[in-house]
C-alpha cells in the first residue's frame, strides 16, 4: 500500500459524505439538523391515496398520475423547510391524489360516451335519423338544418365522424340545478321561448395531456317548469311560429318526448297558436294521439300523453 | 510514480463528486419565480376563457386566491414561497380543468341516451 492512501482515503472519505448530502437533497440534510413535522392535509391525502390505490382502474386507466401522487405524498410525509413548505407539500400531495381520481373518471366516463355513439350510429345515425323520421310526417315548414360543431374530445379518445353535435348545449354546472333548456346555437332567440338563452360556441376543454378545452353557456330553466313556454310574439303575422322558436323546440324535441314531466305551454288564449305548435309538433314525427292538452285560463299545456306534467 | 499516484486518486475522487453535483443539478429544472407566476396566470386565464368555471368553479377561486398568493410573495422577494403558490395555482387549474371535461362528457353521453331514447320512441310509434 502507498503512503498516499491514508489521504487518499480522507479526501475521497469527505467527497462521498458530500455527495451524499448533495443527492439526497437539502431535504435530508436540514432533516438532520431540525425536524419538520408533516402538515396534518398529508395524513388526509395519505388516506385517499390508499384509497386511490385500492382501485384497479386507478392504475390501468391513469398510471402517471398515480405515480405522481404516490411521489408527492411521499414527499409530504417527509418534509422540511418549515410548516409552510410542509403545508405546500402537504396541498400538492392532495391535488395529485384528486387529479389521479378525476383523470380515472374522466377515461371511464368518454369509454361510456363513445359506446353509447356506437349505439346510436348503429341505430342509423346521428342526429340526421331523427330529421329523417321527423320529415317522414307531411311538414308546413321543413325541420331547422342546426350548424354542426365540431366535439372536440380529449386527444386519447376517437371521435366518429358522425359525431358532430349540431347543438352545443350548455350543461349546468356541478351542482344540483333546475332541468335545463337545449337551445340553437345560432340564431339566437329573440323574445321566444321563455326562459332559454342562447348558447355561446362550444369550446373544448384542456385534459392533462395538452388539448384543446370544450365548454358551452348554461341555459336558464323557465320559471313555470315548462321546456317552452310559447307567447304571441314567437308567432309571425300570418300566425306561423317564428324559426327560431322552431329551432329551439326541436332541439327539445327528445326531451318532450322522453320525460315524463315534459310539457310545452302556449300562453295568449289563442287556439290557433295551440294548432300551430301541436303541428309542428306532429311535423317533427310526434304522433297526434300522444299529444294531450289542458286548459287554465290563459294558457294551454300541451305534454305527451300518459305523462303527468306538474300544474 | 508515488507523485502521480498522490495526485491521481484525490484529483480522481474531486472528478466525482464534482459529476454527482453536476446530475443532481439536472434533476431539479429550473424555473424563475416570475416566470412561475406568469405561467399559473397564463392557465388560469385560459382556463376561465373556455368556462372552466362554469363546471368547477372552486377550482378555479382556489387557483385565483394562490396566485394571489404567489404575486404577493414575488413582490416581497419570496422566491421559494413564490414558486409554491405558483405551482399549487396551476395544480388547482390543472384539476379544475380535467374536472369540467369530465362534466362535457357526463352531459354528451346524456344527450346521446336521450337521442337513443327518443329514436327508439319515434320509430316504435311510426311502426
Amino acid at each position: 500500500m502507498t503512503r498516499c492512501t491514508r489521504p487518499c482515503v480522507a479526501v475521497l472519505a469527505v467527497s462521498c459524505a458530500a455527495t451524499v448530502f448533495m443527492l439526497s437533497g437539502c431535504a435530508t440534510a436540514s432533516r438532520w439538523v431540525g425536524i419538520t413535522q408533516p402538515d396534518p392535509l398529508a395524513a388526509k391525502a395519505a388516506a385517499q391515496l390508499a384509497t386511490l390505490q385500492a382501485d384497479p382502474q386507478v392504475a390501468q386507466l391513469a398510471p402517471q398520475a398515480l405515480l405522481d401522487a404516490v411521489d408527492a405524498v411521499h414527499d409530504a410525509q417527509h418534509p422540511s423547510d418549515g410548516k409552510e413548505h410542509a403545508h405546500h407539500l402537504a396541498f400538492v400531495a392532495e391535488k395529485r391524489v384528486q387529479i389521479a381520481r378525476a383523470i380515472t373518471d374522466l377515461k371511464t366516463q368518454h369509454a361510456a360516451y363513445e359506446a353509447l355513439l356506437a349505439q346510436r350510429n348503429a341505430m342509423g345515425g346521428g342526429d340526421a335519423s331523427i330529421t329523417t323520421l321527423a320529415q317522414a310526417m307531411p311538414a308546413p315548414a321543413s325541420a331547422p338544418e342546426s350548424a354542426p360543431t365540431p366535439v372536440q374530445s380529449p386527444p386519447s379518445a376517437t371521435t366518429s365522424p358522425a359525431e358532430s353535435a349540431p347543438v352545443p348545449e350548455r350543461t349546468p354546472p356541478m351542482r344540483p340545478v333546475a332541468p335545463s333548456i337545449e337551445v340553437a346555437p345560432s340564431p339566437p332567440i329573440a323574445a321566444s321561448a321563455t326562459g332559454a338563452q342562447a348558447a355561446s360556441p362550444s369550446a373544448p376543454i384542456a385534459t392533462v395531456e395538452p388539448g384543446n378545452p370544450a365548454s358551452s353557456a348554461p341555459a336558464a330553466a323557465a320559471g313555470n317548469g315548462a321546456l317552452m313556454t310559447f307567447a304571441a310574439t314567437d308567432f309571425d303575422a300570418q300566425g306561423r311560429l317564428a324559426s327560431a322558436a322552431r329551432d329551439a323546440m326541436y332541439d327539445l324535441l327528445p326531451k318532450f318526448v322522453r320525460a315524463p314531466k315534459a310539457k310545452i305551454v302556449v300562453s295568449g288564449a289563442n287556439a290557433a297558436h295551440v294548432t300551430v305548435v301541436r303541428a309542428q309538433l306532429q311535423a317533427f314525427g310526434v304522433p297526434p294521439w300522444r299529444l294531450a292538452e289542458r286548459h287554465a285560463g290563459e294558457r294551454v299545456t300541451i305534454f305527451m300523453e300518459g305523462a303527468t306534467p306538474a300544474p | 510514480m508515488r507523485g502521480i499516484h498522490s495526485v491521481f486518486r484525490p484529483a480522481a475522487g474531486l472528478a466525482m463528486l464534482a459529476s454527482l453535483v453536476l446530475g443532481a443539478c439536472v434533476a431539479y429544472p429550473t424555473i424563475t419565480p416570475q416566470g412561475a407566476v406568469q405561467q399559473a396566470a397564463s392557465q388560469l386565464q385560459d382556463a376561465q376563457r373556455h368556462y372552466v368555471a362554469d363546471y368547477d368553479p372552486e377550482s378555479l377561486k382556489q387557483a385565483r386566491t394562490k396566485l394571489t398568493d404567489a404575486r404577493k410573495a414575488l413582490a416581497a422577494n419570496q422566491a421559494q414561497r413564490t414558486l409554491d403558490f405558483a405551482q399549487e395555482a396551476k395544480l388547482s387549474v390543472q384539476l379544475g380543468t380535467i374536472r369540467a371535461a369530465l362534466a362535457r362528457d357526463t352531459a354528451n353521453r346524456e344527450k346521446v341516451q336521450r337521442q337513443i331514447d327518443a329514436m327508439k320512441q319515434l320509430a316504435g310509434e311510426t311502426q
